[in-house]
């Protein structure tokens, strides 16, 4: 314990100041119970006419017997089912928010150029989205909002609590690691084709392969003048560079890496870049291919966070490939798949969506529990977000991140009925009285 | 353009495509079944649909399927007509920029004179897609640029009806309604306060010209904004065969256009209306109908602060008419590929009662492009057009065991083929 206290005033005392735009998230720290429920845990089996216990902000308890104190708020669980809240890890709420007007549209993707490694998701999140309202209303507690992807390197991602909040750093995750936002194929060099480039795929590489080369003399110069200020040595500081911090970052693996990728030989390309530079890819999104080379990716560790039923080919050539049954592919294959929505109105109903990808598992003959497809929607994201000691299962000690639905919630008709963040009561569907965007005061009132 | 005309029409479009159709062998007996029919018949708890070459020839509880026909074992099973998607983009190759309707400057020159069915293809592998959600037929819906309605003409080229066969007779009927885009119109004439005076005008001298020529008495002198070329296609719309689309959203431009139009027999429906339920009643009231987007709560422009999930069921509640919009990877769009099966669940989810969303996709379609002779329920002499379901058709959990257009199965889709062969692959490996 001392040596902890003395560690951390030394880091302290190195630190040059305190850390930007630190989280200023206040848990709710609200207790109540759920009684005769069942219960997905997305840790074991699934627990019928069980009741779990959150007190101050924690999971206290689950299980068929569970005492609770006095004062505790008790919710009959009967005939209706709870799960752990919903983590959607592919969000543009707040970065491209609605209405579309003024700056909410274009504001996830930086036009600067294809290395937009210094820019900050969270510097471009109004947090007045009513988006982020209506995903609460689905059961959705975390959510990654990530740059767009346009760019190479798109940015860096939020992990946000959705809480109404007048303020961004009032939502971000306290302690969750950043993302940086990569994006392979179509869209970068079709914005920058007609520009400086790069105009095709081997642009793109060419174009990461030489960021990473310079993230390494970057960082190799930081820690020079660390170990040399360390040992009392005088040395200059090399100067402050965001874009090659947040890279250097990736190669340190304090940055986690989410890419933007559709087709399989890119995945595989992407797969050899991270070699080269010896930093783990933590999950490539919508991934359309993945089915392909599910094995590959699973013995790499990849996850994959993509759409739970596309069906045929639209909107781009190289998700022609799409599938529905994709995501059963990497579950089958041992990886981690992860529901993700990309989008406004989906995000509203991914716990159907991930009920469709299953009932497509269990018609090919690779039938999925209950208790382990609701992992898509929860504890898979929060492993890959790097937030699953706090969040995404219900387990004693967790935080109480729980969803009270109203019927199985893999079904196209069930609904969120309660939804908490850290025990408290974020949504009510009983209640119509509702913390909503400022933006829906006056000029929008859903339930006029 | 006249009855006769019209028969020809579609006579020599059943000619030209008749090529590559094939009757089916046998009849085809679907025993033991629910089958929700959406015609008179109603429900019927067990029972019978006999298929004969593209029709229905005998439907309910006591028939006797005839000898030598196939049987489908269906008990337990759900049977309901095939699903038509109202406002559709199918075919109309989504994934090549190098098509020639991408073709920048392109411009037509007559555009009420354009047939959206002439760009349908359908060997287009996303066609087949369409009956992984029971899709059997689909609405294609053309767009409204605004350059088209400063040319003149302000409604689009003709929407068609097709069938999701894969096979070159898909032509159900080439001019099953025409788009007037409310946004295309505005930023031609310079905003609604000049749009939509300009369509009261438009309509009253279609009207007094329509009149005219059936007088025998064209009138010489004043010219004209119409077109003689789109007089025909006026025809259509103003005697209401020929459906117009309206893609409006905002409260108050519904009750615009509904006093616009309340003067003729049109038939109208609304594509959008996402603040449709502040005016339900005036919608119901004009006869008009709805294809709404269910998913859309959210404020996505200002002309849509009043969106909500409860949209659908307070209009049809209401008494209009409702369908939806089909989905695509980022949700509904006003014109989008995949029917909208799931969207109609979670359209119930939310308050619409589970038999309006059934008929959301079949018989109330039907019924606003002027099909439903032809289309929509389980009928004997209707298209056999069917989907034999494996349980609720708009659970997710339900899939569509059987499928049936015109009398015939279509051959599985891309990913179905594509799901086959990497499954093969992965049960190898383990």
């Amino acid at each position: 314990m001392l040596a902890l206290a003395i560690s951390g005033a030394t880091m302290v005392a190195h630190a040059q100041a305190p850390p930007a735009f630190a989280s200023t998230y206040a848990p709710a720290n609200g207790s109540f119970a759920i009684r005769a429920a069942t219960i997905l845990t997305a840790e074991g089996a699934q627990l019928d006419d069980a009741s779990i216990l959150v007190l101050r902000g924690r999971i206290a308890a689950i299980g068929r017997q569970v005492a609770v104190p006095d004062g505790v708020m008790i919710l009959d669980g009967k005939g209706k089912w709870v799960t752990p809240g919903i983590i959607d890890m592919h969000s543009h709420l707040g970065v491209s928010s609605a209405p579309a007007s003024g700056m909410n549209q274009g504001a996830h993707n930086e036009q600067a150029g294809p290395n937009a490694a210094q820019v900050y998701a969270e510097h471009s999140v109004r947090t007045d989205d009513p988006g982020f309202a209506r995903a609460r209303e689905s059961g959705v507690t975390t959510l990654q909002i990530l740059p767009g992807s346009i760019n190479v390197f798109g940015g860096r991602t939020a992990v946000l609590r959705n809480v109404p909040s007048a303020t961004v750093e009032g939502m971000k995750y306290p302690g969750a690691p950043y993302g940086l936002k990569m994006a392979c194929g179509e869209n970068p060099a079709r914005v920058y084709g007609a520009r400086q480039g790069p105009s095709t795929p081997m642009g793109d590489m060419a174009l990461a392969r030489t960021a990473f080369i310079s993230a390494q003399r970057y960082r190799s110069a930081r820690r020079e003048f660390e170990a040399a200020s360390k040992a009392g040595k005088p040395a200059a500081e090399p100067a402050r560079d965001l874009q090659l911090e947040t890279l250097a970052g990736v190669l340190d693996g304090s940055v986690r890496v989410h890419i933007h990728c559709y087709r399989a030989d890119q995945m595989m390309q992407m797969v050899g870049l991270s070699h080269e530079f010896g930093f783990r890819i933590t999950a490539f999104h919508h991934a359309t291919d993945a089915y392909r080379i599910a094995a590959l990716l699973a013995k790499e560790g990849i996850g994959v966070a993509s759409w739970a039923d596309v069906t045929g080919p639209s909107i781009k050539m190289e998700s022609w490939n799409g599938i529905p049954e994709n995501g059963a592919f990497v579950e089958r294959a041992g990886g981690l798949f992860a529901v993700h929505s990309d989008s406004a109105a989906l995000i509203q109903h991914l716990h159907s969506k991930a009920g469709r990808l299953r009932a497509l598992s269990d018609r090919m003959g690779w039938p999925v529990s209950r208790a382990r497809a609701i992992r898509w929607l929860t504890l898979n994201p929060a492993i890959l977000l790097g937030i699953d000691h706090d969040t995404g299962s219900l387990a004693v000690g967790k935080a109480g991140d729980v969803v009270l639905w109203n019927a199985d919630p893999f079904s196209s008709y069930s609904v969120a009925q309660k939804v908490f963040i850290d025990g408290g009561l974020v949504f009510d569907r009983d209640k119509p009285a509702q913390p909503d965007s400022d933006f829906a005061v006056g000029a929008y009132r859903r339930d006029q | 353009m006249s009855q006769a005309m019209r028969r020809a029409v579609l006579i020599g479009a059943a000619v030209l495509w008749a090529v590559g159709g094939k009757a089916a062998a046998a009849p085809v007996a679907i025993v033991g079944g629910s089958i929700v029919t959406e015609g008179p018949a109603g429900t019927i708890a067990r029972g019978v649909v006999v298929i004969d070459g593209d029709r229905i020839v005998a439907v309910g509880a006591n028939v006797k399927p005839p000898p030598g026909a196939r049987i489908i074992d269906a008990s337990g099973k759900i049977v309901t007509p095939g699903f038509i998607s109202p406002a559709s983009n199918l075919g109309l190759s989504l994934n090549d920029p190098t098509a020639l309707e991408r073709q920048p400057g392109g411009a037509s020159d007559q555009p009420m004179a354009d047939e959206i069915y002439r760009a349908f293809n359908p060997k287009a592998s996303e066609v087949l897609e369409g009956g992984v959600d029971g899709g059997t037929s689909a609405i294609l819906l053309p767009n409204v640029s605004a350059a088209a309605v400063k040319s003149g003409a302000l409604f689009s080229g003709a929407a068609a009806a097709v069938a999701l066969s894969g096979a070159f007779d898909f032509l159900i009927k080439p001019d099953v309604g025409r788009v007037y885009s409310l946004q295309a119109a505005g930023e031609a004439a310079g905003g609604r306060g000049a749009a939509l005076p300009r369509l009261a005008r438009y309509l009253a001298e279609a009207r007094r010209g329509l009149d005219a020529v059936s007088a025998g008495s064209v009138s010489a002198g004043k010219p004209s904004a119409i077109r003689p070329t789109d007089a025909e296609v006026l025809r259509g719309i103003m005697s209401g065969e020929v459906t117009l689309v309206i893609e409006v959203d905002r409260a108050s431009d519904i009750l615009n256009v509904l006093q616009i139009t309340r003067p003729y027999t049109l038939r109208v429906v609304f594509l959008g209306a996402s603040e449709g339920w502040l005016v339900a009643s005036q919608i119901a009231e004009a006869k008009a109908s709805a294809i709404v987007n269910s998913d859309a709560n959210l404020p996505q422009d200002f002309d849509r602060l009043f969106a909500t999930y409860q949209n659908a069921a307070r209009l049809s509640a209401a008494g209009v008419p409702i369908a939806f919009m089909g989905e695509t990877f980022l949700g509904p769009m006003p014109r989008a590929p995949r029917p909208p099966r799931f969207v109609a669940g979670r359209a119930v989810a939310y308050g619409v009662d589970h038999a309006t969303a059934l008929a959301s996709l079949t018989i109330t379609p039907a019924r606003m492009f002027g099909l439903d002779k032809e289309l929509g329920s389980i009928e004997v002499g209707k298209r056999a057009d069917l989907v034999v379901w494996s349980g609720d058709p708009l659970e997710v959990t339900s899939h569509a065991d059987h499928l049936f257009v015109r009398g015939l199965e279509p051959p599985a889709s891309r990913s179905v083929l594509l799901r086959d062969k990497y499954k093969r692959l992965m049960d190898c490996d383990a």
